[in-house]
């Protein structure tokens, strides 16, 4: 809970983050400052007093924001906040945010409501703009190829996913002519969702070749962040190997300037952003990985570097889009890995549990089922 | 007589440094347009080349240098690390603001710069690059127009109190 706004008349620092302050009447007390309301001559004079871990967390995208934004996103209740999935900012519309599996509108006075009400919050064109320049730091120049692939990755592995009008050059998107709309998703790390399916991958201590198949949302991605996690630290009965992540959409670790902002694990090294036939050689050559972790195999290349990596002895865990082994074997480029017997276990995610079932489990050597019911 | 020939001396030497100190100004406004021409080139590298965001860019730029215009880009660069409120048009315009009284800049550069920050940051690495090439040939012209300011009215204003000095002190005494 937001404890209510206290009055200040007196603070020391000059610098507002996290850290100690000293209030007038001498109380020492530590608290993340989220938002200056009132600012005379150094001294602050409103704050307001942050003890819900989930604001914190949530800094990056509130920075994102310009502060007449952040001050409504801050007074919304915090039980849509903690489950907070994404906010959508467009031009000349009402923003809504998205908690818990349904969307809602948002006022101007932070209420949020399930039907268009008339005080709705309408974003205008300097809002777009603002937010433009605090995601790309005042710098666009610098999110070149970010924005042709159509998102911004915020500090804390946030993405912000852009749309509006682009430039069509020779070779595909060259830049946007106008950015009108935002999308910041809120993804949460899950831990340990890797754990039931680690008996499968894993024999005689050593990771098997994985593939894993799977019809969209159903959490091939946040299996794949605790598979690295897991892997990579270890665990009772299994050392840490080292993993190396290929991450072309910056999905898997989230990574920030280069730094993984979701637990990938202690040995991981990722390439971040980077083609995923590119990415398997160079972390081959430089990287001496045990594991190399890739996302969405599907071009002829990438089999040709899963091949290169596999002659090199190092073990492949990667996904395809699919609903299940008969489905994969209608394409072309899963049908050749799967004629070769490149991998040893094929993992089928599904949702007759619920989102991200394991529902069977095949060796791919053999063409055995080791599991034949699904389980969560 | 002493205090005539003591004051005559002070006066001379009082209109003198007046007249240099008019004369300096030329010369210290040319000073702060190379000083400003070297900023932005070393601004045009950590863009073009090193991507390096625009307040820790703007920073590495003005090491070393000196001068109103270095005052400008640390400031502008303040603004940007810390008070996220401005946009970068409104941290540009008050830092602008603040040197734009010093006797050693001039509007021509004020105005130049102005329009520069306008675009600052906000399209590619090509682009950008384009309006760097834009704001060095605007300064370079203005960098010549300022030496032959300097060179018309330097000497001049040199010459104008030393003679204004020795006339005062001739008329009094």
């Amino acid at each position: 809970m937001i404890t209510p706004q206290i009055k200040f008349t007196y603070l020391h620092s000059d610098r507002f983050n996290t850290g100690l302050f000293l209030y007038k009447n001498g109380y020492n007390q530590s608290f993340t400052v989220i938002d200056i309301l009132y600012k005379k001559k150094g001294r602050v004079y409103m704050i307001q007093r942050i003890e819900n871990n989930q604001i914190n967390t949530l800094k990056p995208i509130l920075d994102a924001l310009p502060d007449n934004l952040k001050r409504i996103v801050l007074s919304i209740n915090s039980t849509i906040l903690e489950g907070l999935e994404e906010i959508r900012i467009r031009q000349n519309r009402p923003i809504m945010v998205y908690s818990r599996g349904r969307d809602y509108f948002l006022c101007t006075d932070g209420k949020i409501v399930s039907h268009h009400p008339s005080n709705a919050y309408i974003a205008t064109r300097e809002d777009i703009k603002r937010i433009l320049e605090l995601i790309s730091n005042y710098s666009i120049y610098a999110f070149e190829e970010e924005l042709r692939n159509g998102y911004i990755t915020l500090q804390g592995g946030y993405r912000v996913g852009i749309s509006g009008k682009v430039v069509l050059g020779k070779e595909g998107i060259i830049t946007f002519q106008h950015i009108t709309s935002f999308n910041i998703r809120i993804a949460r790390q899950i831990i340990d969702v890797a754990n039931k399916v680690l008996p499968f991958i894993i024999d005689n201590g050593q990771v098997l070749h994985t593939l894993i198949l799977s019809p969209p949302q159903q959490g091939k991605t946040t299996l794949l962040r605790d598979l690295s996690r897991q892997l990579s630290d270890g665990f009772p009965g299994f050392r840490g190997v080292k993993v190396g992540i290929v991450d072309e959409r910056s999905e898997i670790a989230g990574c920030f300037q280069g730094i993984p902002q979701n637990d990938v694990g202690v040995r991981t090294d990722i390439l971040d952003g980077c083609p995923k036939a590119l990415g398997i050689i160079m972390l081959i050559r430089s990287m001496s990985p045990n594991v190399i972790i890739t996302d969405e195999i599907g071009k002829p290349e990438d089999v040709i570097a899963i091949e290169d990596a596999l002659n090199a002895g190092i073990k492949i865990i990667t996904t395809a889009h699919s609903s299940g082994l008969e489905d994969a074997r209608q394409r072309p480029i899963l049908k050749s890995l799967l004629d070769k017997k490149v991998f040893q276990r094929i993992l089928v995610l599904g949702n007759s549990l619920g989102t991200g079932t394991l529902e069977k489990v095949y060796d791919g050597i053999n063409e055995r089922i080791i599991l034949n019911r699904p389980i969560r | 007589m002493f205090l005539k020939v003591a004051s005559s001396i002070a006066i001379v030497v009082c209109c003198t440094l007046l007249g240099m100190h008019m004369a300096f100004r030329y010369k210290q406004r040319i000073y702060n347009i190379r000083v400003l021409q070297s900023i932005l080139a070393n601004l045009e590298t950590e863009i073009v080349y090193y991507s390096t965001f625009l307040s820790q860019a703007i920073r590495n730029s003005i090491k070393a240098l000196d001068g109103d215009w270095k005052t400008f880009f640390a400031e502008v660069a303040d603004i940007l690390e810390n008070k996220k409120e401005y946009s970068l048009t409104e941290a540009w315009a008050k830092s602008l603001n603040k040197i734009q009284k010093s006797p050693y800049i001039g509007k021509v550069e004020l105005d130049i710069m102005y329009r520069f920050g306008l675009q600052l940051g906000s399209s590619d690495r090509q682009n950008q690059q384009k309006y760097f090439k834009i704001v060095q040939q605007q300064l370079k012209t203005e960098e010549e127009n300022a030496r032959q300011l300097h060179l018309r009215y330097g000497k001049m204003y040199r010459s104008l109190g030393l003679l204004l000095g020795l006339g005062i002190a001739i008329i009094l005494f």
